[in-house]
């Protein structure tokens, strides 16, 4: 529906161009452009949902300039129209989101375009003239920026109304780096003008290298992540009574972390520590991990010990080494007064999780008694971060370990009984 | 050496002062210097590129004012000369002789073939007066020629003749494209707006080149550290006291070693390196003996080890190589079993040597072992391909 509604205002904004404004001219560099856009906006790199950093927009402006102020609006628009095929779209057959993107595409571009052309001289355009059009370009890059995430925000709420819509925390980057891009075109465009048409390969050359690698990077940056991840499944799926607890203490800490505002690469770095933090078991002999009672001080010395060489491992790589120390903080609180909130939000929510759920030598105390030991403990994990995380899980109506003390009682006596057999 | 305290002489007085002594007499001082400062701030800063390496921004320079300049040789290579040597001086003061003079050979040497060339076939075809076609095609085939050239000179000055064969060193050269011509291109836009655009070129040049720059850096260093997480992940069975210490890296050394020698690319020896580190990842779940039970065998540990690196999809060929590694090069009857990967039988190979030296045999008992399996297990034009890298690496009795 919301789809629809959006391409409708496009074409309107498209039929309503072909009134005003000529048809650019030739044809066939119209076309040249045109390919170049495509070419571009299909490349360009999915920063998080929806959101493309797309040098497209530099190709848009280098042809209004070289169209000239009389097709200027029509000539970039029409580029865009191609968008409705966008692969992704097509390939997630996310129809509804093809055509609220194409609407989305074409009434900002027009809107930015038309403030551009104001910008343009009327007759041909000489180097002087540079310093107005870059003026113009940055104007309207601002006016493409802001409207295109305006109508994104309002397109995002009506299909994903279950979402919180707080995915563009950190657009300043891309504000910029818009505004870069336009005006860059902007002179590209002057430059075909006076320079003539050499201008245009190893302008596109150089862009193309730079956003070619720029999305190597990004899928290289996805693959390292999974990579990591499948041996942290792998171990994790060794331990019956540990299975899912990373991933558990992942979310606690996504929940308190949302609850207490933090920025989202400290949410990720801890998301990371609570995945990689199970990783040790690999080197702690299988006895000890299904000891069927409590360890002794001796043999959880033991336990450290294995599970800190696979640590100092993990810390040789960059990437790993501000989570393993998150980690490794964790354990040497009580002794540190000062210790970053990282290190108390993970060993809360680690706490937790293991209160809350079974062991080989004990059963999963009740929701209610895992708070209480939290709130004892709250000069170790700071009170604010207890509290976040208790209103975290209780806001949302949330309940974990024995549902009630009764059953945790029996686990307890059966555990006992048959310890006793053995 | 004495040649290389010559090389230094010569750049660092010889070369300079011709430069002035020819700019003087020609009378184009400042327009040398002014090149010269372009030059030598070219060389002495660096675009990163791949495998840790970094790219001098020389040749972008050089195109720019290749063009600006109307290719006039002296006043290039008078140029050349004096930022060369003054680039040169600035990274020997900033960082170390070394990495001074590594980058030195490839950079002359480029630098004087792009020169010639260049202004070679401008001399043929002099009459192409500010086309600017004409005039980017010079330099094209200019910046080529110092593309190949500074990929020959770099295999046969590498200093990994050891490991590498030339060939592999020449191929690496080579892969570090993206790089260079995104500097031809960047000087390229210089050197053809200049003329009519005065500063203005500069932005047109500078934009798309700091775009490039940052993503070919976070490139860089993203496939760094990529390897570096597969090489710990490969220690992860040598931490938990299932593989002996170790045995990751030699094997990854060996099979790298063994791939260049059976003339592997660039890609296929990345895929066989981290399948030797991942080799044994399957280990760590095998190792309870409530999954494996009552013990496991090779298939297994190949399967799981398979299953894991198959969870980044990007890894999949080694995730494939991987899952190979447990069988033998042919069945009975047949000359050799063309679903097994070459690659997987390089790791096997190398696998099985390192296991057999771990275990205390001597490099000849540990070959004979692998000669034993000739008939099913190793194939033998890879296990001779591993004789050939012991005897380079001088490893004694083999």
């Amino acid at each position: 529906m919301l789809g629809v509604g959006f391409a409708g205002a496009g074409v309107c904004a498209l039929v309503g161009l072909f009134l005003v404004q000529a048809v650019p001219e030739p044809l066939w560099l119209w076309a040249l452009f045109a390919v170049f856009f495509v070419a571009l906006d299909y490349s360009a790199v999915e920063v998080n949902d929806r959101l493309f950093v797309s040098s497209a927009v530099m190709v848009a402006f280098a042809g209004a300039v070289v169209f000239g102020r009389e097709s200027a609006v029509l000539a970039a628009v029409l580029m865009v129209v191609p968008s409705i095929l966008h692969p992704q779209d097509l390939k997630r057959r996310q129809w509804a989101l093809a055509l609220a993107n194409f609407g989305q595409f074409v009434v900002s571009m027009t809107l930015a375009v038309t403030v551009f052309s104001l910008f343009l001289p009327e007759g041909d355009i000489t180097r002087g003239d540079l310093p107005l059009i870059i003026a113009g370009a940055a104007v309207a890059a601002i006016v493409y920026d802001w409207l295109s995430f305006r109508i994104v925000a309002i397109a995002t709420r009506v299909l994903y109304p279950e979402r919180e819509v707080r995915p563009w925390t950190q657009l300043l980057p891309n504000h910029l780096a818009l505004s870069v891009l336009a005006v860059l075109g902007a002179v590209l465009g002057v430059a075909y003008l006076i320079v003539g048409a050499v201008i245009l390969p190893i302008g596109v050359f150089s862009f193309g290298v730079g956003q070619v690698a720029f999305a190597s990077y990004a899928k290289l940056r996805e693959a390292h992540e999974a990579t990591i991840r499948g041996v942290v499944k792998a171990v994790e799926a060794l331990d019956p009574y540990t299975r899912g607890h990373s991933e558990r203490v992942a979310y606690f800490i996504d929940i308190a972390a949302a609850e207490l505002d933090l920025a989202p690469e400290r949410v990720q770095r801890l998301r990371w520590a609570a995945l990689i933090h199970g990783m040790g078991r690999v080197a702690v002999p299988p006895a000890l991990l299904r000891a069927e009672s409590r360890l002794t001080a001796d043999e959880n010395a033991r336990v450290e010990r294995h599970m800190r060489v696979v640590e100092e491992l993990l810390a040789d790589v960059q990437f790993l080494a501000p989570m393993v120390e998150i980690v490794a903080g964790s354990r040497t609180l009580a002794e540190r007064p000062d210790a970053a909130l990282e290190e108390r939000l993970f060993a809360a929510a680690d706490r937790f999780d293991t209160l809350t759920t079974a062991r080989s030598y004990r059963a999963a105390v009740t929701q209610a008694e895992a708070f209480d030991e939290l709130r004892q403990r709250a000069d170790e994990f700071g009170s604010d971060l207890v509290e976040a995380l208790i209103g975290a899980i209780t806001g949302r109506g949330e309940v974990y370990g024995s549902p009630d003390e009764a059953s945790a009682a029996e686990v307890e006596r059966l555990v006992r009984e048959r310890a006793m057999r053995a | 050496m004495p040649s290389r305290t010559l090389l230094r002489l010569t750049v660092l007085a010889g070369l300079p002062v011709a430069g002035v002594v020819v700019a003087v007499l020609r009378d184009d001082l400042s327009v040398v210097l002014v090149i010269a400062a372009a030059f030598a701030a070219g060389h002495a800063a660096g675009m990163p590129s791949r495998a840790g390496r970094v790219q001098p921004l020389s040749p972008a320079v050089a195109v720019a004012a290749a063009l600006v300049t109307e290719f006039a040789w002296v006043t290039l290579a008078c140029s050349g000369a004096v930022g060369i040597s003054a680039g040169w001086l600035i990274i020997r003061i900033r960082q170390d002789v070394r990495s001074a003079d590594d980058l030195l050979p490839a950079q002359l040497g480029g630098l004087s073939v792009f020169i010639a060339v260049a202004t070679g076939i401008h001399s043929l075809a002099p009459h192409t007066h500010g086309a600017g076609w004409a005039h980017l095609s010079m330099v094209l085939a200019a910046s080529i020629a110092w593309y190949l050239t500074s990929a020959v000179v770099g295999a046969l000055s590498s200093g990994m003749r050891q490991r590498l064969t030339r060939r592999l060193v020449f191929v690496a050269g080579l892969a570090d494209w993206p790089a260079h011509f995104v500097l031809l291109a960047s000087g390229a836009i210089y050197g053809v707006t200049e003329p009519d655009m005065g500063w203005w070129a500069l932005l047109l040049a500078t934009v798309p080149y700091g775009f490039a720059r940052i993503s070919l850096r976070r490139l860089a260093v993203t496939e760094e550290t990529y390897r570096q997480t597969i090489r710990t992940l490969g220690r992860i069975p040598e931490a938990a006291g299932l593989t002996p210490p170790g045995h990751g890296a030699r094997v990854a050394d060996g099979s790298v070693a063994m791939a260049s020698e059976l003339g592997f690319g660039r890609r296929a020896t990345e895929r066989v390196e981290f399948a030797a580190h991942l080799n044994d990842i399957g280990r760590v779940v095998l190792a309870d003996p409530a999954v494996a039970g009552g013990g496991h065998t090779d298939r297994d540990v190949a399967q799981w080890s398979s299953a894991i690196i198959a969870e980044a999809p990007y890894l999949e060929p080694v995730a494939a190589i991987v899952n190979e590694t447990h069988r033998g090069y042919r069945r009975p009857g047949e000359v050799r079993d063309e679903d097994v990967p070459v690659a997987a039988q390089v790791v096997k190979v190398a696998a099985a040597y390192d296991l057999a030296i771990s275990e205390g045999m001597e490099p000849v008992d540990a070959l004979e072992v692998l000669h034993r399996g000739a008939a099913y297990d190793y194939d033998p034009v890879i296990v001779a391909a591993l004789r050939r890298v012991l005897q380079r690496r001088g490893v004694a009795g083999t």
